[in-house]
């Protein structure tokens, strides 16, 4: 027996999760790999000729557990959050079946280079490396496979509203979506940088390449990238987490409003990636700091949604005093366990997302080993950390099967927690005291210095404890799908219920035009000037080089 | 508690409040290690 739902849906959201979950598996063995090579212990050597350098290990790394595994969960979750609280099926499921067989076609073709070490380019894969056509072929296939997905979701929207003239889309369907539509006018610009460039480049069509013109064009999606990474765990934090702490979302109305903010400021700031590039003037760069900073206004209401939320389920659970109500929080539940310890690192990421938005500041750790320190506690921490905890419910939601061994789950959650903040902690002391290079095998670098070798040391303890913590969750994922018991009654998806009746929350947060137009016009202002004085001057000069 | 006029989140409200003391902290000490080394001069 399973939870409620649709069929096809489900199976849609299965295979989804299934790849994701590979994915995240096979991807984060390189992690801990690269901490002990920092520290003195290579273990590279004892991976060739299979993988043949530190680089395409970090590579497969990033693609894997940056791209692969967001991508795929991201898609599954969607069809169930908006199937299951649409309370309808897909419109159209071959669409939605039409992109994973898209996505899966382009993670297959994609992973032949990378296995070759004919794609060792880094998840950024800024040229002038240079892959083989197929890893460009194959990611194209993986975006526009989501970008189908989202269109299958589009047709489910659509045919509810006219189902349901005049009703609020339900929250989660809605902040879900929103996702996608994100998604979609994010990845325009990695699609222009592939089909315009970087795909001809590899064939030959094109002699050389502008890098300037393609790390703009790459970081009009590297930034928004993340906001598509967090918004589905921020979905959860808001839509579901709630109802899992016995609380109810203290305000639809903020929540919804959160979502429209940063559809329209996640946007348009990838310039604060480039601060030191040359080629891009300080006035455009100027204007993404200040768009960047304001994304800060949605993260803050959420923050304060979402504990809010939560404080109210601990008070009804007995809590008291101004902090005490903290440890009323359903802790030994290793589903919000996770969760929350994401939502408590992922707070510190923001902190360091603040001073990498800063315009002078930034200077000080850009492209420094703080960098890959601070995405450990936004990606790898508040968005993995949080779709792990989801799949503590998800995984008995879809295979009808108990949660095998939930301390060990619970476990899991503590030592990715604990193995986190020694590695995150370590990397953002090395890049801001010391300037150590990122996406650097510093184990092998000359200069690497004395003075580093303690917080290297930190972080390779905190990559053993992580590499516990994945082999913990292979076992309880291993052990849920094919060594569990049924469950008594099917496990339903926790969707929590906002404290007001959403139909309360004005008409104008539940419309979509207006928000789009605002997009497009910050769009056009935040990029269009730049994009045309740069293709204007574009020198399409540059070679292509295999360096690994 | 069956509406936000009887719910009052103060523990969130002062959680909000040591959260924004910590990241003022934790940006000072990195634009004084920026102002440290020279760059804006």
């Amino acid at each position: 027996m399973t939870g409620e739902g649709f069929a096809h849906e489900r199976k849609l959201a299965a295979w989804n999760i299934g790849i994701a979950i590979v994915a995240l598996i096979i991807g984060s063995w390189f992690g801990p790999l690269q901490l002990f090579e920092h520290a003195g212990l290579d273990l590279y050597k004892y991976l060739a000729p299979g993988i043949a350098s530190y680089y395409q290990g970090l590579t497969l790394h990033a693609v894997l557990n940056a791209l692969i595994w967001t991508t795929f969960f991201i898609v599954g979750f969607t069809t169930l959050a908006v199937t299951y609280t649409l309370k309808r099926p897909l419109r159209y499921p071959w669409v939605n079946t039409l992109a994973l067989i898209l996505m899966v076609v382009g993670l297959l073709l994609a992973a032949v280079p990378l296995l070759l070490n004919m794609a060792t380019v880094l998840y950024t894969f800024y040229p002038p490396m240079k892959a083989d056509p197929l890893f460009y072929i194959g990611l194209t296939l993986v975006v526009v496979g989501s970008w189908v997905a989202g269109y299958g979701f589009y047709f489910t929207l659509h045919a509810w509203r006219k189902e349901n003239p005049g009703v609020r889309t339900p929250f989660l369907a809605f902040a879900t979506i929103l996702n996608m539509v994100m998604w979609q006018i994010a990845t325009l610009g990695v699609a222009a940088e592939i089909l315009g460039l970087l795909l001809p480049w590899s064939f030959g069509l094109l002699k050389g390449v502008d890098t300037e013109l393609a790390r703009t064009l790459f970081w009009w999606t590297g930034h928004p990238l993340v906001y598509f990474w967090l918004l589905p765990a921020y979905a959860s934090w808001y839509g579901m987490l709630p109802k899992q702490a016995g609380g109810k979302l203290f305000s639809d109305t903020l929540a919804r409003l959160a979502f429209w903010l940063f559809l329209l400021f996640s946007l348009p700031v990838g310039l604060h990636h480039q601060y030191v590039d040359p080629g891009v003037p300080p006035g455009w760069k100027y204007l993404h700091a200040v768009l960047t900073l304001t994304v800060a206004l949605p993260s803050l209401m959420t923050a304060f949604t979402v504990v809010a939320s939560l404080e109210m389920g601990a008070r009804a659970r007995g809590g008291k005093g101004l902090f005490g109500w903290i440890l009323k929080l359903p802790w030994k539940d290793p589903s919000y366990a996770a969760q929350n310890l994401a939502m408590i690192l992922f707070a510190f990421g923001g902190i360091g997302g603040i001073t990498n938005a800063s315009y002078n500041v930034n200077l000080v750790i850009h492209n420094t080993i703080w960098v890959p320190g601070h995405l450990h506690l936004t990606v790898a921490s508040g968005v993995t950390l949080t779709f792990i905890g989801i799949l503590w419910w998800l995984l008995p939601h879809l295979t009808g099967k108990k949660l095998f061994s939930p301390k060990l789950a619970l476990a899991q959650a503590w030592t990715w927690f604990f193995g986190m903040i020694l590695m995150s902690n370590s990397l953002h002391l090395l890049g801001l005291h010391f300037g150590v290079p990122r996406r650097t095998a510093l184990g092998a670098a000359p200069y690497n210095m004395p003075e580093w070798r303690p917080f290297q040391i930190e972080a390779a303890i905190g990559g053993a404890i992580l590499f516990v913590s994945l082999i913990l969750f292979i076992i309880v994922v291993v052990g849920t799908v094919f060594a569990s018991k049924p469950v008594e009654k099917p496990v339903e998806m926790p969707v929590a219920e906002a404290l007001e009746d959403p139909q309360l929350t004005p008409a104008w947060l539940d419309r979509w035009r207006p928000w789009l137009a605002f997009v497009a016009i910050l769009m056009i202002i935040a990029y269009g000037p730049l994009l045309y004085q740069l293709i204007s001057a574009g020198q399409f000069v540059s070679p292509g080089f295999k360096v690994w | 508690m069956s509406g936000p006029e009887r719910f009052k989140p103060t523990g969130t409200i002062a959680l909000l409040v040591v959260y924004m003391i910590i990241l003022l902290a934790l940006w000072a000490n990195v634009f004084f290690t920026l102002i440290s080394r020279g760059v804006t001069l």
